[in-house]
């Protein structure tokens, strides 16, 4: 049985697939398979809840359309078989080319000619041949469970990073739901054929229904007009295919389960726009800005000119692991002149390009190509899809019956995935509503608080908390309830932040929480931006030398401060985030709206704290926040509000002020972070070389060995608040970035340094330049050190195992990568890399748990002695 | 095009008996081009969209010297150009064998930035450090603003003090020079040296090499032991 699925369905691995994409015939066919139905698991894992692919769920009323994709000779009468080639019994050149998997099919006559005249009369040779290519199939499927397996895992760590159900859950509703579709799969297939029988017709059922429902897609989608004048033959498969459709809908429990979409992954099961842009029209731009992610699917289609037969090639390409769902690939390109296709290939000025949700465009290979003159005619824009597609994606052929378990097994996870969201938003709906009614109940009169409900780093909820208990206590006690790991008195903040470490902010509530927690809400002066700007742009403009003839020195020492900044943000915009739509808009070639908003912030932040001025890294670190700008403008949410460009500023700067660490100066005086970057390097030797040592002995004791400096590695993380870490999802960043906000419950172990947590609760409640303590000062270097070892920690097993220094560095070093995020790394890495925010932030409490400030201070000066600084 | 191919490995050249491995770094102006040098040497790639480094990156590759038969590995410490990251140069210049100074052709003040970090390598960096001044896109010499002249001058002044700087002028974007910098710089470097060291790394396993390698990076070659630290 299993040898007759084999022959009937060639099994590759990555890493022959693309030899076999490039050239089918070229490689050994032995099992009688000329068709390459070939379909990247990365994509297929990817599309459950598209409609589409929901159709190809029901192969059996799926159609193939009008296109002889497929050509079939009749069935085998022996084995049920689809021979794919009428002349297999008939030419004995072509048995011999192609020979292998219908051996079995041919005459004993046959066979004793292929012996002769392939085989020298000797039979051994034949034997032994086919016994090479049986191990070399068997190995090909190994390879194939092997993916699949890293596959289903990667599944689950999705359903895990969303769901946060168990893996025992998760495999309980697959294991139900995969009796269901056995169950599905016989009704389907109304035939009391045997199974080997059945199995084939669904081989080919859901390979048409996959392309025919592809085809449909893109004629519905795209293609309107053209379809109008298809064949009516077609036109009358794709009201069965309709209907079939709609049928299953009202029989398919999930679809019942797909009200109003909410979360992002339900816009994008329900997408149905293409992000298909011709680059020559500047209306269809538009759509980009207003759609950012909304997501398109088709499957490709390739022709392979020396080939007889057409071919279908369900390829796309190779996607990350699909922990956030980014985006999908689209890419349709034929030179096929059969039917429909040919039609679509008509619109020949279409480009395609593909742009995840925040924006990045994924294949930027293509756009380029695209965008170099002279453009590419038809055939070798064809030819260079193959290539790309083959390039990128190593697309791997998996079986019919894995094609349907994965949609399946998507659509589960896909369910789970919102039913999970939905739960976390009532969680967080809960909360808010609560920490509001006892806001306005407890609270309201206290005219201190003003209108913030939470306060910086949530300080007014731990006001609320004691005031709820009757205690209108000043803020000396607030710093010792602040050290009660969740004791009675903190109920809101601790609530608050164990929902925050758990599951990130909400998007519904980032917003106000953001705004709030980061002191952006209560640094900010409105007008101050435009004012700040303005006195830029006038700098900007003006010549040095006019700068020097201004009268007080004050004014052209701060001209002059502004205009050497202005230098280098001006060498850097450039530089931040170039594969990225809003900020480098390939497609017209010109700057994307957040280059100017980017550059606008930096200009008005140099002009706002000159003594700090730009460092690079803030780039970075603006120009990703500004992404879930972009991102919110284009939510279809309405209700949410959503972060402007000035909001993303005082953003910044209430990091700056009031979340990130302050260091004491040369002179004594605090200093912020981004000046203190000497400082920052101690606590990296402090990190890595106490710490590390300390709590990850192995792996310290791994990086020692080869050598590696990870001093220098988390010094970048530092930099670039860990958006450097090129693998962790912007999702990912955007949860650590609300993790940033809050501080741990139990910092530094409570008994020891409870002293320290006073003083500093002390300083909270004073606003922007409060003096600081020095014990302030040990509190955002132990978050940070923390989230680094966190992050080290959850690596800590694919770090052991690479033995290469520089695969190392490359991994945790964005610098060399040039902007790509995840992509590429996870092709290489698969699931290991995907870092889990509640992962990290399990591990970071429990590390925080450990470091005190003192000790941090301890160690501190150490270094600083032996190095001599 | 005289770039390498990414694929010069130590094995590749079975035949070559000796094997050593340098640290060298890159430092200059923001924006001349530092890792655009190091990823045409390295991958043989020029991309118009590159970031701006920040911190710093980490890269190797392999030369082979034919003539003395020797495989050189370049592992290349790549830094951020901004000026407010000199205070960080130490961490990646220490324990360097060789330095790329780079600068723009077309821009004055680089040169005299570059200037600045020689003048700095030579009283901070480990003795013997190799130095090289590069000159960066120099397929924009319709917009020079530093002479050929003008680096010769400044180079026998530099090197009034018995120290030898190598110079050249190269454009990451076309691949021109790019190479021969690395290969001129293999050649200065003092190979008879560290090939026992090297050697040793390559043959003796990963897991018996210095026991106990806390303090990462220090002491890892003979002429380093002499050198203080910053």
């Amino acid at each position: 049985m299993a040898r007759k699925r084999t022959s009937l369905f060639p099994v590759e691995a990555s890493s022959v697939s693309s030899s076999l994409l490039l050239q089918p015939e070229q490689k050994s066919n032995l099992f009688g398979l000329q068709e390459a139905y070939e379909v990247n698991v990365n994509d297929t894992t990817i599309t459950p809840g598209s409609s589409q692919i929901d159709t190809a769920y029901t192969p059996a009323e799926a159609n193939l359309g009008s296109i002889p994709l497929l050509q079939q000779s009749p069935e085998s009468p022996v084995h049920g078989h689809h021979s794919n080639r009428n002349t297999a019994s008939s030419s004995p050149i072509s048995v011999i080319n192609s020979l292998g998997g219908n051996l079995h099919q041919l005459k004993s006559g046959q066979i004793n000619r292929i012996i002769n005249v392939k085989y020298s009369n000797d039979p051994i040779l034949l034997i032994k041949q086919l016994s090479v290519d049986l191990a070399q199939k068997e190995s090909e499927l190994i390879l194939l469970r092997q993916e699949n397996f890293i596959r289903e895992q990667q599944l689950v760590k999705l359903c895990n990073e969303y769901g946060n159900l168990s893996t025992l859950e998760i495999d309980q509703k697959l294991k139900e739901m995969n009796e269901n579709h056995n169950s599905n799969g016989a009704n389907h297939s109304n035939n009391d054929i045997e199974y080997a029988n059945e199995q084939d017709r669904h081989v080919d059922e859901i390979l048409k229904g996959l392309i025919g429902t592809a085809i449909h897609n893109e004629m519905d989608t795209t293609k309107r007009k053209e379809h109008e004048t298809s064949p009516e033959k077609h036109r009358k498969k794709e009201s069965n295919h309709v209907q079939a459709q709609a049928s299953n809908e009202s029989e398919n429990p999930f679809y019942g389960q797909f009200p109003k979409p909410k979360s992002w992954l339900r816009n994008w099961f329900n997408s149905s726009e293409d992000l298909t842009l011709p680059p020559t029209t500047q209306t269809q731009n538009t759509t980009i800005n207003n759609r950012p992610y909304s997501k398109s699917f088709n499957l490709s289609f390739m022709k392979n000119d020396n080939n007889t037969s057409s071919k279908p090639n369900i390829s796309a390409t190779k996607l990350p692991a699909p922990v956030e769902l980014d985006s999908i690939k689209m890419g349709f390109s034929t030179s096929s002149n059969e039917t429909d296709l040919d039609e679509s290939e008509a619109d020949t000025s279409r480009e395609e390009v593909n742009i995840d949700k925040y924006g990045f465009f994924n294949d930027i290979e293509n756009v380029l190509r695209a965008k170099s003159p002279p453009p590419p005619t038809t055939e070798t824009r064809a030819a260079s899809t193959a290539t790309n597609s083959i390039d990128e994606s190593q697309a791997i052929l998996i079986g019919n019956r894995d094609i349907l378990q994965t949609i399946d097994q998507l659509k589960e996870i896909s369910k789970i995935h919102d039913s999970t969201n939905q739960q976390i938003e009532k969680q967080w709906d809960t909360l808010m509503k609560e920490i509001s009614r006892d806001f306005y109940k407890y609270m309201n009169t206290d005219h201190d608080e003003g209108s913030e409900m939470f306060g910086i780093r949530g300080l007014n909820i731990i006001k609320l908390d004691s005031r709820m208990n009757g205690n209108f206590l000043n803020d000396t006690a607030i710093g010792k309830i602040r050290t009660t790991p969740a004791g009675p008195y903190s109920h809101h903040y601790s609530q608050l932040v164990k929902l925050i470490d758990k599951f990130g902010i909400s998007s519904k509530y980032r917003y106000s929480l953001w705004l709030e927690l980061s002191g952006a809400k209560n640094l900010m002066v409105n007008g101050v931006y435009q004012e700040l700007l303005s006195e830029v742009k006038q700098y900007e403009d003006e010549d040095a030398i006019e700068a020097a003839t201004d009268p007080s020195p004050e004014v052209r020492m701060r001209k002059a401060i502004i205009q050497s900044n202005i230098k280098q943000i001006k060498l850097d915009l450039h530089r931040t985030l170039p594969r990225n739509y809003y900020f480098n808009n390939l497609i017209d070639l010109k700057p994307g709206p957040n280059f100017y908003k980017l550059q606008r912030i930096l200009y008005a932040f140099i002009a706002y704290r000159p003594d700090i001025g730009y460092l690079q890294g803030m780039n970075k670190i603006v120009g990703n926040l500004l992404l879930i700008a972009s991102r919110d403008e284009n939510k279809d949410n309405e209700t949410a509000e959503t972060f402007s460009e000035v909001d993303i500023f005082w953003i910044f700067i209430g990091l700056i002020e009031e979340i990130l660490p302050k260091y004491r100066g040369p002179n004594n005086k605090p200093q912020v972070f981004f000046n203190s970057l000497l400082s920052i390097r101690t606590d990296q030797m402090v990190l890595n070389r106490v710490y590390l040592k300390k709590f990850l002995p192995d792996l310290h004791h791994h990086f020692a060995k080869l050598e590696v400096e990870t001093e220098l590695i988390s010094l970048n993380w530092w930099l670039t608040l860990f958006i450097d870490l090129k693998f962790l999802k912007l999702e990912t960043w955007f949860k650590l970035f609300d993790s940033l906000l809050v501080d741990d419950l139990n910092v530094g172990g409570s008994s020891n340094d409870s002293e320290a947590n006073i003083s500093e609760a002390l300083n909270l409640s004073s606003s922007v330049h409060s003096v600081i303590d020095e014990d302030l000062s040990t509190r955002g270097s132990i978050k940070l050190i923390c989230l680094t070892l966190a992050i080290f920690k959850g690596l800590q097993q694919v770090l052991l195992d690479i033995q290469d220094k520089e695969f190392i560095y490359d991994l945790l070093n964005s610098n060399g990568s040039n902007g790509y995020r995840s992509e590429n790394i996870s092709r290489h890495m698969g699931n290991k890399l995907s870092l889990r925010y509640d992962e990290i932030t399990k591990y970071s409490i429990s590390f925080a748990k450990k470091i005190s400030g003192i000790d941090l201070k301890l160690h501190r000066r150490e270094f600083i002695k032996s190095e001599g600084y | 095009m005289s770039a390498p191919t990414s694929n010069q490995n130590p094995q590749s050249s079975q035949s070559t008996n000796r094997f050593a491995q340098f640290k060298l770094v890159l430092l200059g102006e923001s924006a001349v081009g530092k890792s655009s040098i190091v990823h045409r040497f390295v991958k043989n790639t020029f991309d118009d969209m590159r970031e701006s480094t920040i911190g710093a990156a980490f890269l190797t590759q392999t030369i082979t010297l034919p003539e003395s038969k020797t495989t050189i590995k370049f592992e290349i410490w790549d830094t951020a150009g901004q000026e407010r990251y000199k205070s960080l140069a130490p961490m990646y210049y220490r324990n360097a064998n060789a330095a790329l100074c780079v600068y723009d052709i077309t821009s004055r003040s680089s040169f005299s930035k570059a200037q600045d970090w020689i003048k700095e390598l030579k009283k901070q960096a480990p003795e013997g450090i190799v130095i090289a001044l590069v000159g960066n896109k120099s397929d924009l010499a319709d917009s020079r603003e530093v002479e050929e002249s003008e680096v010769e001058e400044y180079i026998q002044q530099a090197s009034e003090d018995g120290s030898s700087i190598i110079t050249s002028e190269c454009s990451a974007k076309s691949g021109d020079g790019v190479l021969e910098i690395f290969t001129s710089i293999a050649k200065s470097l003092p190979v008879e040296e560290a090939v026992g060291a090297g050697t040793n790394r390559n043959r003796a396993g990963a897991g018996n090499r210095r026991a106990g390698g806390v303090d990462l990076g220090r002491a890892r070659r003979p002429e380093q032991a002499s050198s203080g630290c910053c």
